[in-house]
């Protein structure tokens, strides 16, 4: 199931045409699901918008904190 | 330091080494040893992401750099957040699914095993250095001022860590990390609170702030468009989401951590928990050297902070130059003391134009004290030559021995050495990982049981950390800017492997070969630049990228019209 070019990746389950073959054994668990696990961000798009914005609000807290003390 | 600092010390840093052998003394299988247990929550894995890039050049050099230029650096760190959400969002699915010991076995699935050698190839160069890095930068400075012998003191912190790392492997690296790190904020909390207990007790931390901003030290963004600019909010976002993300996507010592989570979900909010950390860590961090720089507006501090070199050229200096330049700047200080005393009480009554008048006399005082801390450190360096003068490496340690109560002293020692075993036994788990899955295994034939390669994989990682410890020891016979050399090696090395990447993940059409000989022949380019072009190091990393992206697709093109390339992917 290896590309021949590759001789140091050992044997691997069927191939998931998405996202290329599984190089060792991988559980259901440690792929999980679409899901985040986390109240009112359900999607991992939330999630990285709500990071995203919390740099945003880093960033202008710097600002602000800048403009207070200079 | 005296008996309660010493041993607060060996506490903390053999009942850490202690624990992290005990916590995997069960262990017996080549995926634990590698990957963990496969239980590691998101929290630990958040936590070994950041103790792994935090090493104790973090907590010693970069409030030294607060002290000495202020907040500007914490804009590096303003890609980190943008290339964590990247790499969560497209690689980690991908290295999940594919379920790798090493990062590198992506680019063996992906192109082919000559590109996986490569990246292995270059990964080894560059980590195996920065092993020893990790060691030498913060030994020679607790050497130093300790009194240390400075073998004995990369010896013992490198063998502790190799010790527990080989024995335990990836588990034993995430589970002392969560102790280590909470050894390092409960020590750089403590700093934090008593340097605000030891500043005058009519400044208020208001006052405070008002003084470090009035002295330029609380410039945290810059909008400047201008590229000699080296920190800016343009180049922190640009430049540090490249670096950001070769070193948290490509690099196997950060792949490594967060791999070790048990599903898909805990990785990717462990790297969020840093996306969302990452700025305010850095800015404690710096604003603690900032408010060292105000402490010293109050206190006479030394005219060199590397007392121990200071003391030691004094004795040398007939002339007498180096006392002289020590009254001159005590005077000058005390004169700047006046005036900020001047400027403060001005605010509080609201006499603005008083206030403005005393700021710029303490100013021009301050350019004074600058300019005699110039002269003193040029001559230091006639009397001395061989002497390195840049002494922002010691300011926070000076303050710590000359102002801390003892036990507190104790604790930060351990907090540095804490976070030099943290970081190298992240890297000592990848670079045994990596050379026994990537390198070993694959030459090997692959025809071993598996405690075979779990044998090997111990040996390799004690080999590292001996070689770590090896490395560390010549640097100080090598060259005093080692560690800018490390640096500079980090970016001429780091474009080709995200560039590998990048094509890996987002332009499938692009195969192996293609991307081989455009990554042979960036690797020369950017050696070749850096020879002869003399911008920034730090753009390399961004210029090595793109070429071999744009080589890779022009290759590709050209190995299909010649019809010696692969046909085109079905899917």
């Amino acid at each position: 199931m290896m590309s021949r070019e590759d001789p140091g990746a050992p044997r691997s389950p069927a191939p998931d045409p998405d996202e290329g073959p599984a190089l060792h054994p991988v559980t259901p668990a440690q792929l999980g699901s679409a899901e985040t696990g986390l109240p009112m961000l359900r999607s991992w798009t939330a999630v990285y918008l709500t990071v995203a914005g919390i740099f945003v609000l880093w960033s202008t807290l710097l600002i602000v904190f800048m403009r207070a003390y200079s | 330091m005296n008996t309660l600092d010493y041993l607060v010390v060996f506490l903390v840093i053999l009942g850490i080494a202690g624990y992290g052998v005990w916590r995997t003394r069960n262990l017996r299988n080549l995926d634990s040893y590698m990957k963990g247990a496969g239980n590691t929550p998101w929290f630990l894995i958040g936590l070994s992401v950041m103790a792994t890039q935090a090493s104790a050049t973090t907590f010693i050099s970069i409030p030294g750099q607060g002290f000495e230029s202020g907040m500007k650096f914490v804009q590096n760190y303003f890609g980190a957040p943008f290339a964590l959400i990247i790499i969560s969002a497209f690689f980690l699915p991908i290295f999940t699914r594919l379920n790798i010991y090493s990062v590198y076995e992506f680019l063996g699935r992906r192109f082919d095993f000559k590109t996986r050698l490569l990246g292995v190839g270059l990964f080894l160069l560059q980590r195996g250095i920065g092993a020893g890095i990790t060691i030498y930068a913060p030994a020679i400075v607790l050497s130093t001022v300790m009194g240390w012998p400075l073998h004995a003191t990369i010896i013992a912190s490198g063998l502790v860590v190799t010790v527990y790392t080989v024995i335990g492997g990836s588990d034993a690296v995430t589970h002392t990390q969560k102790f280590q790190i909470g050894v390092i904020f409960a020590g750089m909390a403590t700093a934090f609170v008593i340097l605000l207990r030891h500043m005058p007790e009519d400044i208020s931390l208001g006052e405070a702030l008002t003084v470090a901003g009035g002295f330029n030290r609380l410039q945290t963004v810059d909008f400047n468009t201008n590229l000699n600019e080296r920190y800016t909010f343009w180049s922190g976002l640009l430049g540090g989401l490249f670096l950001a993300l070769s070193y948290f996507g490509t690099d196997q010592s950060q792949v490594g951590r967060y791999t070790a989570g048990h599903s898909l979900r805990e990785s990717r909010l462990g790297l969020m928990f840093n996306a969302v950390c990452k700025i305010p860590m850095q800015f404690f961090i710096l604003l603690l050297g900032v408010l060292i720089f105000v402490f010293y507006q109050f206190e006479r501090p030394p005219v060199f902070f590397n007392q121990v070199a200071w003391a030691r050229e004094v004795e040398k200096d007939k002339g007498q130059s180096l006392r002289a330049y020590e009254e001159q700047y005590r005077e000058v200080q005390g004169q700047k003391q006046v005036f900020i005393e001047r400027w403060l009480e001005a605010q509080r009554r609201g006499d603005n134009a008083a206030a403005v008048e005393a700021r710029g006399q303490a100013l021009t005082a301050h350019a004074t004290s600058e300019t005699i801390r110039t002269k003193a450190k040029a001559a230091l360096k006639e009397i001395n030559p061989k002497i390195e003068t840049k002494d922002s490496d010691y300011v926070f340690i000076t303050f710590i021995l000359n102002y801390l109560p003892h036990g507190v002293i104790g604790l930060l020692i351990a907090a540095f050495f804490a976070a030099t075993m943290q970081s190298k036994a992240g890297e000592l788990n990848a670079l045994g990982a990596a050379t026994t899955m990537d390198l070993y295994r694959p030459l090997h034939g692959d025809r071993a049981p598996e405690i075979h390669y779990l044998r090997a994989s111990k040996w390799f990682t004690a080999g590292w950390g001996v070689l770590a410890i090896c490395i560390a020891i010549f640097a100080n016979l090598a060259a005093e800017n080692l560690i800018e050399a490390g640096n500079i090696l980090g970016s001429v090395f780091y474009g080709v492997p995200l560039a590998l990447f990048l094509v890996g993940v987002f332009l499938r059409w692009i195969h192996g070969t293609a991307v081989f000989l455009s990554a042979v022949i960036t690797q020369v380019l950017i050696i070749v630049f850096y020879f002869n072009l003399s911008i920034s190091y730090l753009w390399y990393n961004l210029i090595g990228c793109l070429i071999c992206v744009g080589l890779a697709f022009l290759l590709e093109a050209v190995l299909r019209t010649l019809g010696r390339g692969p046909r085109p992917a079905a899917a």
